[in-house]
């Protein structure tokens, strides 16, 4: 394996992005029609099975793209220079890495506003939410990705029996959250110790992602995280 | 101020599904019109609140006969008709404010009908009629909310939520579902009342957006949706584009209508103004099969800035103009003359002649304004103006972030 050309200090960009902006993205006018090869190569007229909402600079879904192969995985960021790196490390990661790395993918897009117009009813297996922004004003409360409203819309998306998995350091977000999550009828709290002992992707999303890992780094060790299933 | 008849004109019209009723928002009042007796009932002469209207929603139920306004000043009026000795009279029941400003408003169709709010946040509030004395407390409680953050995001009344400003909210028929489109260009379609749950999604290019949006049954029931340059869509319940038809060169469509002529026909009226020109648009559609087929269209030239169309269940068709002098006008539809017209190729000799006897200006005589003050003119124009316009030039800039190329462009449009 050589070494990365692409480096994370090339692509610097904000924190922070608005998502209300009314900034024009170009979204596909047909969720059933999408080609997704430009983006997976190998995923011919499947559907994805999960989808990282806020990749941020892409690294749970290169860790998951290894380990589980027939899966197919897309990563939606809005910031645009954190999308094009995570596109620029992907097209390296798969010439450097013979044939692999062909399960997965990512776009530039608001996914808060334009979730349906990328998945059709019940297509998705899996999202992950992982370290959204904290928006810790009261006035950007609604600027917060998980909502009523953004509830509802990934209910639409994902299969029943799907599940939403969300993690996040900071207390006061988890816990809005959980009241979201709790208010919404279609969402059932999974137990923490059962998901612990069963579910394979946990540890991934505990561990693997770029924030995770910068929180090791600096020594902080409590992560807030639940996983919700869809009635 | 003036006193006098000359001068009414009309900025908002609104028909009743099934009864012949036309509401009517004017310079002097909100009136309630019955088109078979020419009957002319007034349901409130305040000239304040009529600059203010956003929309008018009349309730299904006949008994009692319900309105709703909304307005700009954030509030929403509801008025009960009372029927005592053949005297109509209309009481005010209900007043209630908002925190953001309503965009459409309708009522339900169960028996214990409710109104939904559609606000400019992009959220649905559900109003029940029944708790009449709830307005201060409700206050109080809202006020508490505050405190609290946890239920800040969504106001507990609310019952779906959007990104963006909400713009067109229907029933169907059946009401077991709410239509809901805003900017964005999504038009979703959730039962009702559990709107959590979503049916579908009708989704096109989000450049355009929609500007009504109703559904109608032919052979089955369809969701028809109009956008904003001149689309007009037919969808499937599963959120299937059945039709997609352009009217080129439209400019900005301002308001539309329908008339189901019979089980297959439906006629679809609508009015676009742009700079140099206003039209009044009548298209007909066929549906065979569960196919939809566009027939024929017929274009007539408006003289002035037409602000609301509207189709009575008679198959008349209504329509306004903002200008004092141009006033409410009334197309009566013969059917057979305009097919015939279109089918032979001779669109515009024939029809500029029937126009002639076609179209009629509304008596105002008849409406009984003795003794009333109607607000000045020019105020009342400025105002009216300054609503539906504004509402434009919003679209427009949506569509100039399209061309956007990193600096700020402030265009002064000419309307």
């Amino acid at each position: 394996m050589g070494h990365f050309v692409t480096s994370k200090r090339d692509f610097r960009a904000r924190a922070h992005s608005n998502p209300l902006n009314d900034a024009e993205f170009l979204v596909p006018e047909d969720p059933c029609s999408v080609d997704w090869s430009p983006f997976i190569p190998d995923i011919g007229t499947r559907s994805i099975d999960f989808v990282d909402l806020g990749c941020g600079y892409g690294g749970l879904l290169c860790e998951l793209s290894t380990a589980f192969p027939e899966k197919y995985m897309l990563g939606m960021e809005i910031r645009d220079r954190v999308a094009s790196y995570c596109v620029t490390k992907l097209e390296e990661l798969r010439r450097l890495n013979n044939g692999k790395y062909r399960n997965i993918g990512f776009i530039r897009t608001n996914c808060m506003k334009f979730l349906p117009f990328y998945f059709p009813r019940s297509s998705v297996e899996k999202f992950f939410i992982c370290f959204p922004d904290p928006h810790f004003k009261k006035k950007k409360h609604r600027q917060r990705l998980v909502s009523l409203r953004f509830l509802s819309e990934a209910a639409y998306c994902l299969q029943p029996g799907g599940m939403i998995y969300i993690v996040t350091d900071v207390e006061e977000l988890f816990h809005w959250m959980n009241h979201q999550f709790a208010q919404h009828p279609l969402f059932l709290k999974k137990e923490q110790h059962v998901v612990m002992q069963q579910d394979v992707l946990l540890p991934y999303l505990l561990n693997h992602t770029d924030e995770a890992q910068r929180m090791k780094r600096r020594g902080q060790e409590t992560q807030y995280w639940n996983v919700f299933q869809r009635k | 101020m003036y006193k006098g008849t000359e001068g009414i004109c009309a900025s908002l019209i609104e028909s009743h599904r099934t009864l012949p009723i036309l509401v009517l928002v004017t310079n002097v009042g909100l009136l309630v019109f019955e088109v078979n007796s020419s009957k002319w009932s007034w349901v409130s002469k305040d000239i304040n609140l009529m600059e203010q209207v956003v929309c008018v929603a009349i309730s299904q139920q006949t008994a009692p006969l319900r309105l709703a306004v909304v307005t700009n000043d954030k509030r929403l009026l509801v008025f009960e008709n009372q029927e005592d000795d053949s005297k109509d009279s209309w009481k005010l029941q209900q007043t209630r404010f908002f925190r953001k400003r309503p965009c459409a408003v309708i009522f339900s169709c169960e028996s214990n009908s409710k109104i939904l709010v559609a606000d400019k946040s992009g959220l649905v509030h559900v109003i029940s009629l029944s708790e009449e004395s709830q307005s201060l407390p409700w206050l109080e409680q809202r006020v508490e909310n505050e405190e609290n953050f946890l239920s800040k995001d969504e106001d507990d009344d609310s019952c779906l939520g959007h990104y963006a400003t909400i713009v067109a909210v229907t029933m169907s028929m059946n009401g077991e579902y709410v239509i809901t489109g805003d900017r964005d260009n999504k038009i979703r379609v959730s039962e009702y009342p559990n709107t959590y749950n979503i049916y579908s999604f009708c989704l096109s290019d989000p450049h355009f957006f929609v500007t009504r949006i109703w559904t109608c049954v032919l052979e089955q029931e369809w969701l028809f949706s109009v956008h904003h340059n001149g689309e007009m869509k037919v969808w499937d319940w599963n959120g299937k584009l059945k039709l997609r038809h352009v009217h080129s060169a439209i400019g900005f469509l301002v308001d539309a209508s329908y008339h189901i002529y019979d089980h297959h026909t439906v006629l679809v009226a609508s009015i676009a103004y742009s700079c140099n020109y206003s039209w009044l648009w009548i298209v007909k559609y066929d549906s065979l099969r569960n196919e939809f087929q566009f027939k024929t269209e017929f274009k007539l030239d408006l003289p002035d800035v037409p602000s609301s169309v509207r189709f009575d269940t008679m198959g008349q068709l209504w329509f306004s103009f903002l200008k004092e002098g141009v006033g409410i006008h009334k197309v009566i539809i013969n059917y057979e003359e305009l097919l015939l017209n279109i089918e032979n190729n001779s669109v515009s000799s024939n029809t500029e002649k029937n126009n002639k006897w076609n179209i009629f200006q509304l008596d105002t005589n008849s409406i009984p304004v003795k003794g009333i003050v109607g607000s000045s003119m020019d105020n009342f124009e400025a105002k009216m103006l300054w609503n539906r316009p504004k509402m434009l030039h919003d679209m427009r800039k949506k569509e100039y972030i399209l061309e956007w190329k990193g600096k700020k462009r402030r265009t002064e449009y000419n309307l």
